[in-house]
């Protein structure tokens, strides 16, 4: 879907932090702080996060700083941002606005307003872009 | 006034410098080696052509050429777009027509 309809300019497409499990909210702090120095940055420590997926169970500071290094983040910055309550603070907060929004499956995606639950096939999503 | 040449002369002459043309014709100076980077070019036909500068760069990074717009090879590449809106973190083009927000987890 990036490769064609968000390269081609038809489709942008956002990330909104559900935190189903302990480890979600450091987890969503690193893409959090990774965006913070650069949004490019959000979407490599994005991939990067799915990518090594089963470490984020057992990961610690110096994993994810390790995962900070990886996509050439400046590591200092990236540490104190870790660290900063209020970034925890504006990701829960995504969260309770979700869960107040009643969108508790993942994934859910809003699309032009319109909430679909569940994953979607691709050719699902081609259908609803190509709806008026 | 002409002066005939001594039939010595031309009999001792002539041939040997016609000998001296002939070797002049097939000597002179060896054809240089080529360097290491003529030889290379002239055997990798895969040696790339310096492309030509782009003053209308994309907002980021290029992306490969191989991949798919909907609009032709000239469009610009949304994907790897990235920015700010409403505090979410977006990727593509923020004109875009169609917004979707991802509600997801890592783990």
């Amino acid at each position: 879907m990036v490769e064609n309809d968000v390269a081609s300019g038809r489709v942008r497409i956002g990330y909104w932090y559900i935190l189903d499990f302990p480890p979600s909210l450091t987890a969503a702090q690193a893409a959090e702080c990774a965006g913070a120095q650069d949004p490019q940055a959000f979407w490599r420590m994005h991939r990067l996060l799915y990518e090594r997926q089963s470490q984020l169970w057992s990961a610690d500071a110096d994993t994810y700083q390790g995962f900070a290094q990886e996509i050439g983040l400046e590591g200092e910055t990236f540490r104190r941002c870790m660290a900063d309550p209020a970034v925890a603070a504006r990701i829960q907060e995504l969260d309770r606005q979700r869960r107040d929004a009643d969108i508790r499956v993942r994934p859910s995606f809003d699309i032009n307003g319109r909430i679909y639950r569940g994953a979607l096939p691709y050719n699902t999503l081609r259908q609803i872009f190509a709806q008026p | 006034m002409h002066r005939p040449r001594h039939p010595v002369i031309h009999i001792l002459f002539t041939p040997l410098l016609l000998l001296l043309l002939v070797l002049a014709g097939c000597g002179g100076r060896p054809t240089p080696e080529p360097t290491a980077a003529e030889g290379r070019a002239q055997e990798d036909p895969k040696t790339p052509t310096p492309l030509p500068e782009v003053t209308a760069a994309p907002p980021q990074a290029s992306t490969p050429p191989s991949a798919p717009t909907a609009s032709g090879p000239g469009a610009q590449d949304w994907s790897q777009h990235a920015f700010v809106e409403a505090g979410l973190f977006f990727l593509g083009n923020p004109q875009a027509p169609i917004r979707m927000v991802d509600y997801s987890d890592f783990l």
